[in-house]
């Protein structure tokens, strides 16, 4: 899967946003969002939200989770700790990048709520790697709770492939020839053995 | 500040979409999810064509409904882009197991004739058995035409030799809910079970998980 | 492409022949009239027995698999307990290019000649202990060659998938203004200083 797939995925997350605009409710195949009254907050999807900020119809309201205290908390507990920590959005770098990239007027202290998030992210990365290795020597199944769709991805398809590979190496390995072949001094007669020394 | 001021009039039966479009949302889950599982699956899956006729259904209807709506209604962009979602979705859904059809032909219309033989649901849809009979025609015609050079007589190893999928392709898994007892082969050692958790996640060989695929006790991440 | 999946042979696949063409050692047990072409240093029209030779897997193995075997064959000597020290002291020092194209692959084929199964447990161990650093070199933006070289068939295919999606989600990250336009390869990617975490899995 691409990022972009992943990101496909993650652009139905739920958003606050404030409409600068009035309209009633739009009934979009994934739910109904709206009515839209100016300056009152309304969930969207992302979506929805990025493409209404573009045109500036609205204000986008952060998740409680982006926020530098918070995200520092969470920096700390993802460095203490031996396990992955469960993240506040399953798809908080998706989150994150989208609304850094077209809504950081919105955002308190966006710049260092970037550099947060980008740490937490290389910390959690850094986990992963190091702990591939375990995987990789000998495990038959990993355990990856707490890890987001983009994390997961971030894997594919390095380490399934060589899990696969490994599976195979310690497989029988089928007989090269085929039984109508493996008939005695016969071989000689066949044709593909003849055609090939004509 | 942008007004959309026509709005009462797009929808026209509001009522009767309402109720659609509470299903719609559902159904939307429901492909995302089969598209997910047949993105990583190694093998083809049974097909969702109910969900996939479900969500075209859906997206003809808002087409039809988008012909009243003037080109700078917000409304129109926003479905626009919600169509193209969609699309997005079930096209990419269709090709990934065309794809899949194309590259184990022989192999999966060997399976549906068995689940034929067995009384067993098919796995394809009619016309996806169509078409892959139809590919495996034209291969073999393929075959028949070039081999017709051979020197001597003409090898027929080739049928024989199918190509399979490797079921035993790790995949990453998530538990719908909780499921006891996942046995986890092991190459010339014992078994190992694993209890999963609802919302457990976990990189695993696809040949101990693919039953709870199918039945819908887990998805494919 | 939307599906990818790691390699597996099968009868059509053109790495499996080309594996297959990979020549191990060979002996003739019995006298074969007629097939002196196959020995290139020779003159006489037959081959007699005894003949060393190395001939390609796909011919060598089902002469030797037959009820009556024509050849006699062996492991090749990259596989054998000499190249294993090699291997087994320290396997990312070896080029694996210069011991074969294909050394896996050509591998899980002859293991079955070593029923000790020494063959098979070099595989893993190889393939294990170069894993990491395959994986870090899947991360460098630009591709060192001499390191490309030192990988076999096998490994550089697993490389070269990896980098490409490594690449895709780099540039996803540091894409970071909507743009619409492809995103081209970022370069200057900082590396961040690594944290050293316990085994997790």
């Amino acid at each position: 899967m691409n990022p972009e797939e992943v990101e496909f995925l993650g652009e139905k997350q739920l958003i606050s946003i404030i409409p600068t605009f009035n309209s009633s409710t739009i009934h979009l195949v994934s739910g109904d969002i709206g009515p839209f009254r100016a300056s009152l907050p309304v969930n969207v999807p992302l979506w929805v939200a990025v493409n209404l900020k573009q045109q500036r119809k609205c204000k986008i309201q952060p998740p409680d989770w982006m926020d530098v205290e918070q995200l520092e908390l969470l920096k700390e507990a993802e460095k203490a700790s031996r396990n992955f920590v469960k993240m506040p959005s399953e798809h908080y770098m998706i989150e994150g990048k989208l609304l850094l990239s077209i809504a950081t007027d919105d955002i308190a202290r966006a710049d260092e709520v970037r550099t947060i998030i980008k740490d937490i992210w290389d910390i959690r990365m850094a986990k992963l790697r190091s702990s591939v290795n375990t995987l990789i020597t000998g495990k038959s199944y990993g355990n990856v709770d707490n890890l987001t769709i983009m994390e997961i991805n971030s894997m594919r398809p390095l380490i399934p492939h060589a899990m696969d590979q490994i599976h195979r190496m310690k497989m029988e390995r089928p007989r090269f020839s085929t039984p109508s072949q493996s008939t005695s001094l016969g071989l000689l007669n066949s044709s593909t053995v003849i055609s090939t020394f004509k | 500040m942008d007004t959309v001021e026509n709005a009462e009039d797009v929808q026209s039966d509001e009522s009767e979409y309402e109720e659609i479009a509470h299903t719609a949302a559902e159904v939307l889950e429901l492909m995302e999810e089969a598209w997910l599982n047949e993105k990583f699956a190694p093998e083809i899956l049974p097909h969702k064509y109910d969900i996939v006729e479900c969500l075209l259904g859906q997206i003809s209807h808002v087409e039809e409904n988008l012909t009243n709506v003037g080109n700078d209604d917000l409304r129109r962009s926003l479905h626009q882009m919600e169509l193209d979602r969609l699309r997005y979705l079930v096209s990419s859904y269709l090709r990934m197991r065309l794809e899949k059809i194309e590259t184990y032909v022989y192999f999966i219309l060997k399976q549906e004739e068995e689940r034929s033989q067995k009384g067993e649901e098919n796995y394809l849809n009619k016309n996806e058995l169509e078409f892959a009979k139809a590919y495996m025609q034209s291969l073999d015609q393929h075959f028949t035409d070039r081999l017709h050079f051979w020197p001597g007589n003409i090898p027929t190893e080739w049928k024989n030799q199918l190509i399979i999928p490797n079921i035993h392709s790790f995949v990453f898994m998530k538990a719908k809910n909780e499921i006891e007892g996942v046995m986890v082969s092991h190459v010339n050692e014992e078994e190992e079970v694993v209890d999963l958790r609802t919302g457990s996640q976990i990189l695993i060989s696809y040949s101990n998980v693919g039953h709870f695929i199918k039945t819908n006790q887990s998805c494919l991440i | 492409m939307s599906l990818c999946y790691s390699y597996t042979p099968n009868y059509f696949s053109i790495e499996d022949i080309l594996v297959t063409q990979e020549r191990i050692p060979s002996k003739f047990l019995v006298n074969v009239p007629k097939l002196g072409k196959l020995n290139p240093s020779a003159e006489e029209n037959d081959i007699k027995q005894g003949t060393a030779l190395d001939l390609p897997f796909w011919l060598a193995d089902p002469l030797s698999f037959a009820r009556h075997p024509l050849i006699s064959i062996e492991l090749p000597r990259v596989y054998k307990e000499a190249y294993r020290e090699i291997l087994k002291a320290d396997a990312t020092a070896v080029d694996l290019h210069k011991l074969g194209l294909y050394f896996y692959e050509l591998g899980l084929y002859v293991k079955r000649l070593d029923p000790r199964r020494e063959v098979e447990a070099i595989l893993l161990h190889t393939f294990r202990s170069r894993f990491k650093e395959l994986m870090d070199f899947a991360d460098d933006v630009v591709c060192d060659p001499v390191k490309q070289n030192r990988l076999d068939m096998f490994e550089r295919t697993l490389f070269q998938k990896a980098h490409f999606s490594r690449m895709q989600l780099k540039s996803w990250l540091n894409n970071s203004e909507m743009r619409l336009e492809a995103a081209t390869m970022v370069i200057n990617h900082k590396k961040r200083k690594r944290i050293d975490v316990d085994d997790l899995f």
